[in-house]
């Protein structure tokens, strides 16, 4: 019997996509590239994943995970004609220990539904990444997702405590546990951030935080951009690390003022969004040495929100950054770079002398806190060539980056996009320790293949000898 | 032993080495450098001989005794490679003790948060063994701080993970696994760590209820239960400090210590979920132990004894067990026969077992470590 | 074949859309069913695959663009501030066009014919208001579940078109009497009168007005639209102010500009009376009257949040008849009323009634206020009698006019 039917027959014709309208809007994530889908299917059940994983397998249709479709590189979108199994239906909240301040949820679940849901127990899930109102936990899980309070709380993989995994055998196990440091290898660090190539995430079992006692936000503005990231390398060097520190320069700051009308500074270089959490003593302490640092390095304004809805205002301004790229152009490409702190302002400038070499339109939203840049290039994709100018610049600034001692990609993902960019940052023999891990995992790479690792990734045989 | 001489040509190349204590019977090497350390267990490979990795030594009965044909000493690894200052991040051999390590750090003003309690432990140890040090609870794991590393693999190549950056998803998360691994996969020879800043000041106050205390603070440093009482750490300034402190009713005890590692021949580590912790606490102290720290927020009873009877511990690993915990002997100096270390292995042993494969394909790599004999 | 109307979806609307998918979370119909098909970031992909990549209007793209509420949630949440209504309502007059629909002359006959007819209008509420009154409306096939939130229909008919009312010498506010409202939600129109006139407004209400076309918009007969609103740009051209008090009916006014200058010159001078009222109470026009201490829940019609942008404006009137406004469920999930959807998709548009009505039940007040005669329907068919549902300037009308205080008729 054919694929589709099979799976009709498993899952009704209502969960099974494959109308070929449908198989265009499947196509594609919120990135840039599209890719060639058989079906997209919306299993509900862990049992149900692991049946589609087996006819996928059988029919030798390889599998590509999707959550929300909110990934930047590519990481839901098959490279060869592959089935979609799309989360969005496992979206309960299964359990919740408070005291352990755990919680059981499914991978489609969307994060910021999970944080709201928690709110009346003072719990929050701390990774939020700017997609955090439309993205699933289960995408984040699969990328390894980041955001601004990532700099104080660590990465997806620091708030993922277990998951329940289906294999390419289709196989349900638990990697992790809710006691720490369970015996053997640490599989769940690793099922964190493949992108679907381990296996698809069923139930995740999420750390919780607790939601700060008291909270400032801090918008300042700069005249010059090496003023700004000059005063985020002293904060850092102050010894005090604040809940978030965000920079964007002009022109995003524009774009986004025009969206949310949040009292954005518009006449300045960059403005700096701080964040400091805590207890009341802290937080006072905190953003009066924030105050000082900015002011000392020449700060044009300074406005403390200390309301929540001032805050929460300030937040979305930031938080919808990339989609009011819009204004500015129908198209956009970023990436997703991590230098060193303290070389932020030298790459950032040479980013700038890229983009203007390469006559494209810049702006730039970034992570300023762990030196996460987000150089974004705005284009129109009808242009002719532009797109290839526009990866053009882009590849450069990637260049950049790694030479000032960064790396591809500090919370997006590698997916597809960034793939062939891996050799910048790995030798062959460390690339082919990673497909190692691959293997391990799905030997016959029948989970989202071609993502993460360039093709012919492993080049040594067991032996060690050169293939 | 005699050892064939490809073998021993590599050992001699990367810098022949007297045993240290407690492994006579091995043959020692002592690479002071990845490549080296490659080079050696490549010719092992190929001669299907054992190796045992050796930081200091202090914890080798981690994962059971075992006797190896070559031991690996990381004891000529223990430079600083990298420290970009104002980074917080550090790049070290994995034969850098921690008592090398934190005073250094602490002098400019940061902290790696590894365990110091056993000054003598290796960075590489701690590593290996996954350790984390009582900041746990507000800081979380050690494993999340191991931004990059670089191993010798059992199929003799030097490979590298993660990468010096506080924030990284660049492929496969090999550091995170490589952390607590115990050498399985091979030869930890440097890693870089993530660093805070040290607070201003730290404080311990004492408590009546460690759990209650845990549950009304915003993230302490630590909440501590010994046998002698509980403890809470707070950070901050030391205004913050006191409100914190009488938030809770507690005062700022300044003459209290964190509790000294213990020292007794037995040394069991109880792990369960941290909500718990209270219930394992009692089933530990059921038993008697001569001494016991219990973290909480964190789940982990460290818990030593002089003496205790085999059955006494099946009962206890049993309870603990069934809480979804494990009951790990960390030493047994002998006292323990016939117990595995880690009682029921993972569910996920076809994985784990297709990883040690892959990453040491003739499993010469502290063999016999990880649970499940791999 | 691509589109074959002479007013498909614009090419740079569709453009706008940079993919983000920050609309996902706010579409009722995404959240009940995961699918991004069933989302508008998926819908204008569908769109851009017919208008750029040689993909056929078929039924399944018609399917697709039927399953959307139309509740403009999307645009609200949109940071590239994709048109979304506008393109929506042209992607259903191309899948009418070239996907034969069942029944079409029916909806036809519904949406455009009857709407647009006074006289058809009375004679079908002249009907309605009998069957009611004898028990059996509800008990019609197809829109009897409905009928059940209708507010009891006065006979004889009551109509406000072609009316005066007010000082002479005040500024011309221009009434759209409508279709369905004029004649089910007579009270509502009265109580609007009456506080304009309070106002200082010279109230008038065109008798060469006809329905605002939102309806035959939003169910694709665009040419339909087009002719009721170029009656309309003629009737109002002389307001100096055009005030509604039906949200959907005012979101649509507010994008008559796509039918040309004196569109856009109408579509100006279009405020719900809501705006109106906020604004004459923060002037001192209008009284505000001491706060009593008891609750109103607000429902925020879709059409007042995102088609119009003012649902605040609502807290003010209600703040001013000395009530305590409580959002019921401000930036929540439309109600799924939308019009002929609860027809074409009766489950789905339970479902969101349910939902909405227990956002009600949360916030534990027993009088609700809706600026828009579908939601009340739908909040009134949901919630049991316990509850009274109510226009904002009915509840403000009430108490300024105190002294006149008698029962309403209302529920």
């Amino acid at each position: 019997m054919p694929l589709i039917d099979e799976l009709v027959a498993l899952l009704g014709p209502e969960r099974v996509r494959h109308h070929p309208l449908d198989l265009a809007v499947f196509a594609k994530d919120a990135g840039v590239t599209s890719g060639p889908v058989v079906a997209a299917v919306f299993p509900e059940t862990a049992a149900e994943v692991a049946a589609c994983v087996k006819l996928a397998v059988t029919h030798g249709v390889p599998i590509v995970p999707r959550g929300a479709g909110t990934g930047l590189a590519g990481g839901a979108v098959p490279i060869d004609p592959g089935l979609l199994i799309v989360v969005t239906r496992m979206n309960q909240i299964h359990e919740i220990d408070e005291i352990g301040r755990t919680a059981w949820v499914g991978p489609g679940l969307i994060n910021l539904d999970l944080s709201t849901s928690l709110a009346s127990r003072g719990l929050h899930f701390a990774p939020d990444p700017s997609s955090q109102r439309a993205s699933t936990i289960g995408g984040n899980v699969g990328t390894n997702a980041g955001g601004p309070h990532c700099l104080a709380d660590g990465t997806t993989v620091a708030h993922i405590l277990a998951a329940e995994l289906v294999t390419a055998d289709g196989d349900i196990v638990i990697v992790g546990s809710d006691a720490p440091d369970l015996p053997g290898l640490d599989l769940r660090a690793v099922v964190v951030g493949s992108e679907g190539t381990l296996g698809i995430v069923t139930k995740v079992l999420v750390r919780l935080m607790q939601n700060p006692p008291n909270a400032a936000t801090l918008l300042i503005g700069f005249s010059t951009i090496q003023d700004a990231a000059a005063t985020v390398s002293r904060i850092i060097a102050s010894g005090s690390i604040p809940a978030a520190l965000e920079m964007m320069d002009r022109p995003m700051v524009e774009a986004v003022e025009a969206f949310v009308q949040a009292g954005y500074p518009t006449d300045v270089a960059a403005v700096l969004l701080a964040e400091v959490t805590g207890t009341g003593q802290s937080v006072a302490d905190t953003t009066s040495l924030i105050e000082s640092i900015a002011h000392s390095n020449n700060a044009a304004s300074i406005r403390v929100a200390t309301d929540s809805a001032e805050r929460a205002l300030l937040w979305k301004g930031r938080k919808s950054a990339f989609g009011a790229v819009s204004q500015k152009a129908p198209d956009y490409y970023l990436h997703d770079t991590v230098v060193p702190r303290t070389r932020l302002v030298e790459v950032l400038g040479q980013i700038y002398e890229i983009g203007e070499r390469h006559g494209v339109e810049m702006l730039n939203v970034f992570h300023a806190g762990d030196g996460n840049l987000h150089p974004l290039v705005a284009f129109d994709a009808n242009e002719p060539g532009m797109f290839e100018r526009v990866r053009a610049a882009a590849d450069e600034m990637v260049r950049a980056s790694i030479e000032a001692g960064g790396t591809l990609s500090g919370e997006h993902g590698i997916g597809i996009e960034k793939r062939d960019l891996m050799p910048l940052v790995f030798n062959e023999a460390d690339l082919d320790a990673q497909a190692r891990i691959r293997d391990a995992f799905d030997p016959q790479r029948i989970m989202n293949p071609g993502k993460v690792l360039p093709s012919g990734s492993r080049c040594f045989d067991a032996s060690g000898a050169r293939l | 032993m005699n050892l064939p001489s490809s073998v021993m040509g590599a050992m001699r190349a990367a810098g022949l080495s007297p045993s240290i204590r407690g492994f006579s019977d091995e043959a020692t090497v002592a690479p002071t450098t990845a490549e080296q350390a490659a080079a050696v267990l490549a010719a092992a490979a190929a001669e299907n001989l054992s190796v045992g990795f050796r930081g200091a030594g202090t914890r080798h009965e981690v994962g059971g005794t075992r006797t190896y044909a070559i031991g690996m000493l990381s004891s000529r690894m223990a430079e600083v490679i990298d420290w970009p200052v104002e980074d917080l991040t550090i790049v070290v051999g994995s034969g850098m003790t921690v008592d090398q390590l934190e005073p250094m750090l602490n002098a400019k003003g940061q902290t790696s948060l590894l365990p110091t309690g056993d000054p003598h432990r290796t960075v590489g140890g701690i590593v290996a063994e996954g350790e984390s040090g009582y900041g746990r609870l507000k800081h979380g794991p050690t494993r999340d701080r191991v931004l990059e590393v670089t191993l010798a693999t059992g199929y003799g190549k030097v490979v590298r993970g993660g990468g010096r950056l506080v924030k990284n998803v660049t492929g496969y998360d090999l550091p995170r696994l490589v952390t607590g691994s115990l050498g399985s996969l091979g030869f930890i020879a440097s890693v870089c760590l993530k660093l805070w800043p040290l607070p201003q000041q730290r404080s311990i106050a004492r408590v009546d209820d460690a759990a209650a205390a845990y549950e009304q603070l915003y993230r302490p440093f630590a909440v501590v239960e010994p046998d002698t009482g509980s403890y809470v750490v707070l950070e901050g300034s030391g205004e913050d400090i006191s409100v914190q402190a009488s938030s809770i009713g507690a005062r700022i005890d300044d003459g209290a210590v964190l509790p000294p590692v213990i020292g007794e021949p037995i040394l069991i580590s109880i792990r369960v979920p941290p909500a718990r912790l209270s219930e394992a606490r009692r089933l530990v102290i059921d038993r008697q132990p001569d001494r016991f720290i219990a973290q909480h927020g964190v789940g982990i009873i460290d818990a030593g004894w002089s003496k205790l009877a085999l059955n006494q511990f099946v009962e206890l690993r049993k309870d603990i067990e069934r809480l979804g915990g494990s009951a790990v002997v960390l030493r047994s100096s002998g006292l323990l026969p016939g117990v595995d270390p880690w009682g029921t292995a993972p569910p996920t042993m076809a994985i784990q077992r297709r990883l040690k494969q892959l990453f040491d394909p003739s499993g010469i790599c502290n063999p016999g470590k990880l649970p499940g004999g791999l | 074949m691509g589109w074959v109307t002479d007013h498909p979806p614009r090419m740079e609307a569709l453009d706008s859309c940079v993919a983000c998918g920050l609309c996902l979370p706010v579409c009722p119909t995404f959240r009940l069913t995961g699918d991004e098909t069933a989302s508008p970031r998926g819908r204008l992909t569908a769109m851009k695959a017919v208008a750029s990549h040689g993909m056929e209007v078929d039924e399944r793209f018609a399917e697709m663009m039927s399953f959307c509420l139309q509740c403009r949630a999307c645009e609200t949440a949109c940071p590239s501030m994709v048109p979304f209504g506008g393109v929506m309502e042209a992607s259903r007059t191309e899948a009418r066009t070239q996907v034969p629909v069942r029944r079409d002359w029916f909806r036809r006959l519904l949406l455009v014919n009857v709407l647009r007819s006074r006289f058809l209008l009375r004679v079908a509420t002249i009907f309605a208001a009998v069957m009611q009154r004898i028990g059996l409306l509800i008990r019609l096939p197809v829109v009897g579940a409905q009928t059940r939130g209708l507010r009891p229909l006065s006979l004889p008919v009551r109509t406000t078109a072609g009316g005066t009312w007010g000082n002479p010498s005040g500024d011309v506010a221009m009434l759209l009497s409508g279709c369905v409202a004029d004649v089910w939600f007579s009270d509502v129109h009265k109580a609007t009168i009456e506080v304009l006139v309070a106002a200082g407004y010279r109230v008038e209400a065109p008798a060469n007005q006809t329905c605002c076309g939102a309806l035959a918009a939003h169910g694709g007969f665009a040419d339909d639209a087009r002719s009721m609103a170029n009656c309309n740009i003629k009737a109002f051209a002389s307001a100096d102010v055009i005030v509604t008090d039906v949200a959907g009916c005012g979101a649509h006014l507010k994008v008559y500009g796509r039918y040309g200058d004196d569109g856009a010159g109408v579509a100006a001078k279009v405020r719900d009376v809501n705006e109106v009222v906020a604004s004459a109470i923060t002037d001192g026009r209008l009284p505000s009257f001491p706060t009593s201490g008891r609750k109103i829940g607000i429902q925020d019609p879709c059409h007042l949040e995102h088609g119009q942008h003012t649902a605040t404006a609502v807290d003010v009137v209600i703040g001013a008849a000395g009530f305590t406004p409580i959002a019921i469920d401000r930036g929540g999930q439309c109600c799924g009323a939308a019009g002929l959807y609860q027809i074409d998709y009766p489950e789905i548009s339970e479902q969101l009634g349910r939902m909405k009505a227990d956002r009600v039940t949360d916030a534990g007040t027993t009088t609700v206020v809706s600026a828009n005669a579908g939601c009340e329907m739908q909040l009134r068919r949901f919630l049991d009698d316990g509850y009274r549902i109510r226009h904002p300037i009915e509840v403000y009308r009430d108490r300024m006019m105190e002294d006149d205080r008698r029962p309403t008729t209302d529920d």
